[in-house]
């Protein structure tokens, strides 16, 4: 166990980091826009001073309109990833839990695909189109599915719930591409498909983060107000009886923390695989298993990851984005297999 | 041991990475311009590099003949088509194929074809907006006659999605037709085969295993060039070569024709969006036939700083680019929507649609969508609708 001062500076080094993050991939992009006059209109911007534009009207609408919202939701939908994985690992007890294991992702591709058949593409509710709205029903009902299954007799066990969730998740996915694979017109929109299953932040609006930003925000505050809980849970069901804990009431309530991180981070990004499995380990290896530092250093750092991914995303082969999916497992493969290697002996989980 | 392994995985993990990152830049970097077109301005040389060689091109030079010298289609293979001067029946999966196929005279020889890939339906050759009716009488004419001429292959379904009957496209063709090679009774290269397959390359897969059997042309045109080759390997595979050369002098024509009015005209930015998915915008990318119609349709195609490789497109340079027109080749998003995409209210297309709602951002129709990307003979039809968008006055 960390003293509460180790555990303060570890955070405010890894928010330093964020932030330092935020500023580069605010500053670079797939346009050059010169990083002095990017510091300028932000000072106009907050009111802080005032510059006469020596820029374009059109650089300003990139950076506040374009670029900022997409670096402020990559770092939302990392640290909502990062937090969800290592809530779901610590309470379902397995390395292998990541944000999707209990159905989130074949939910949100069940209900994409529902949403394709039965609704047209251009439908959108305040900023939100219709497919982020159907993918963030799907995946919280698939969860919430998951969940009344492996509910047997008033108790919940782990294992089936991984179970169920497994089964669920291939019998939700199978139905999809049936669909996707029978109806002929929907043969087109696979594109669809192809970007939402390997992840993408590039037309992030305002009004989303305004939506999901407070969401996110009291979810992590408050699984970081429940860590001990989840502290709890990593000595077994019935050690964390022992501990004074309603183990069913809590189990709910932190499997819908994190069902509802995962599913407003697949609402603004889609699938992004290897942060929310990952990056908890990586935080872990670093730093020991006490989830009261692991939640939001988990948090912080998913956050830092996926905000430099984005930057390589947008910018390597500019103007042309990859896929960020593709770019979180290339770059995140490697760090984790070196710590893996480096801190072998050391490791708990 | 561990100690000695560990920093040689590392390193080759990173050169892994590294030879990736650089194989996908090497890919993606686009070709140079020829040093012959220094003096002009990227614009002009974007058309002239576009023009050229459709110019240059000769029917001559397409290598192949019905038994004899081999094809070479565009995924360069070499297909030798046995047969005496041209082939009797074709099972056709690319709806250009097809177009062209009709277009030369030569639809009798189509056994089947498929109405498969985007959903609309493929080769609409009977009914085409208007083009048509002149070389076919009615479409029950035309099934009648080709389904006569279907094999006799039953309760086959090898290849279901590439050629089947959908209610609402009541021209394609039998739907128990197959190129399943373990399907057939009898001895198979007697009867039982078409003579030729064409496939497009996105339908590649449903031709797999046939090969030895029958002669398999894969399409894969890239560039307007390629267009006139492939319609070439047609024209010589059914026997039209006078037909085709004829068409290829027309369609030559009729882009110089439009080109040189273009060429003295101001040139506005375009921007055409082939896909809205999910958030990621798609172009067609440098060098690809879109991009080369937009050229010669006077415009000044904002798309070709991505590769046709790999053409998904940052939002911000198209809003750093300011295109003057937008044009939406797809139904996944509408004017309103792209006119409410963050930041995009600075760019001029969007200013102009907001003033006037038929200027500035212009959504194709489906049809339209088909004349430009369709790489048949209606080509110049598709020069034409992108040439009514930008220099309206002209067309």
């Amino acid at each position: 166990m960390k003293s509460r001062k180790k555990i303060a500076l570890i955070l405010v080094l890894l928010a330093a980091v964020l932030f330092g993050a935020m500023l580069l991939a605010t500053a670079i992009g797939a346009v050059h826009i010169a990083p002095l006059d990017i510091l300028k209109m932000t000072l106009n911007k907050l009111h802080l001073a005032h510059f006469d534009p020596t820029w374009r009207a059109v650089e300003e609408a990139i950076v506040f309109q374009v670029r900022l919202p997409c670096v402020v939701g990559a770092a939302l939908v990392g640290a909502a990833l990062a937090t969800a994985g290592s809530l779901f690992q610590g309470l379902l007890r397995n390395p292998l839990a990541d944000p999707y294991l209990i159905g989130t992702s074949s939910g949100a591709l069940f209900g994409l695909t529902i949403a394709m058949i039965f609704l047209p593409a251009t439908l959108s509710f305040s900023g939100f189109g219709i497919t982020s709205i159907a993918a963030f029903l799907g995946a919280l009902g698939a969860v919430f599915l998951v969940y009344t299954l492996a509910r047997i007799g008033g108790r919940t066990h782990v294992v089936t719930l991984i179970l169920a969730g497994v089964a669920v998740s291939f019998l939700l996915t199978a139905i999809s591409w049936f669909l996707l694979d029978v109806m002929g017109e929907l043969h087109w929109k696979a594109g669809a498909i192809y970007g939402f299953l390997w992840g993408q932040i590039t037309a992030v609006d305002w009004s989303q983060i305004a939506v999901l930003a407070p969401i996110i925000f009291v979810g992590i505050i408050l699984a970081t107000f429940f860590a001990f809980r989840v502290n709890a849970f990593s000595l077994g069901e019935e050690g964390a009886a022992y501990l004074g804990i309603n183990v069913e009431r809590d189990k709910v309530l932190l499997l819908g923390i994190g069902a509802l991180l995962t599913a407003c981070a697949v609402c603004i990004a889609g699938l992004i695989g290897f942060v929310g499995l990952v990056i908890p380990h990586i935080i872990r290896l670093a730093f020991g298993p006490d989830n009261r530092l692991v939640l939001p250093a988990s948090a912080l750092a998913g956050a830092s990851f996926l905000v430099l991914a984005d930057l390589l995303a947008r910018t390597i082969l500019a103007p042309t984005v990859l896929k960020l999916g593709i770019l979180t497992a290339l770059i995140g493969g490697p760090v984790f297999l070196y710590l893996l290697l480096r801190y072998r002996r050391e490791y708990a989980f | 041991m561990r100690r000695t392994w560990m920093p040689i995985s590392i390193l080759l993990i990173a050169a892994l990475l590294a030879s990736t990152i650089v194989l996908a830049a090497l890919y993606a970097t686009k070709p140079t311009k020829s040093e012959l077109l220094a003096g002009l301005t990227p614009a002009e040389a974007a058309t002239m590099s576009a023009l050229a060689p459709v110019l240059a091109f000769s029917p001559e030079d397409v290598p192949g003949e019905v038994g004899g010298e081999p094809f070479i289609d565009d995924l360069g293979r070499e297909v030798f088509v046995p047969g005496a001067s041209s082939v009797e029946s074709i099972v056709c999966l690319h709806p250009a194929a097809t177009e062209t196929v009709f277009y030369l005279g030569a639809g009798d020889k189509l056994v089947a074809v498929s109405n498969a890939w985007t959903g609309d339906p493929w080769a609409e050759y009977p009914g085409g907006p208007g083009e048509y009716e002149s070389w076919i009488t009615t479409p029950e004419e035309v099934d009648n006659e080709i389904e006569q001429r279907v094999w006799d292959v039953k309760d086959l379904a090898a290849i279901p999605a590439a050629v089947r009957v959908t209610p609402d496209a009541p021209y394609t063709l039998n739907p128990e037709v197959t190129l399943s090679p373990q399907n057939i009774d009898g001895d198979p290269l007697l009867e039982g085969y078409p003579d030729v397959v064409f496939v497009f390359s996105d339908t590649i897969e449903y031709a797999a295993g046939i090969e030895e059997l029958v002669p398999v042309i894969v399409f894969f045109p890239l560039s307007l060039e390629d267009v006139l080759y492939d319609m070439t390997v047609i024209g010589k595979i059914v026997g039209k070569e006078a037909e085709v050369a004829n068409l290829i002098e027309e369609i030559k024509a009729d882009l110089l024709d439009i080109t040189m009015t273009t060429l003295i005209e101001p040139r506005p930015k375009v921007f055409l969006e082939t896909g809205y998915y999910w958030g990621t915008i798609y172009t067609t990318g440098s060098g690809s036939i879109v991009s080369s119609l937009i050229y010669l349709a006077g415009g000044d195609d904002i798309g070709t700083a991505v590769s046709s490789g790999a053409p998904s497109i940052s939002p911000e340079y198209i809003v750093y680019e300011a295109p003057d027109i937008i044009i939406l080749a797809h139904l996944f998003d509408t004017p309103d929507g792209v006119a409410g995409r963050p930041g995009w209210d600075t760019i001029p297309a969007v200013v102009i649609w907001q003033a006037d709602p038929d200027e500035g951002i212009y959504q194709l129709t489906v049809e339209e969508m088909d004349q430009i990307t369709r790489p048949g003979p209606r080509i110049v039809q598709g020069l034409m609708v992108l040439l009514g968008i930008i220099h309206p006055e002209l067309s």
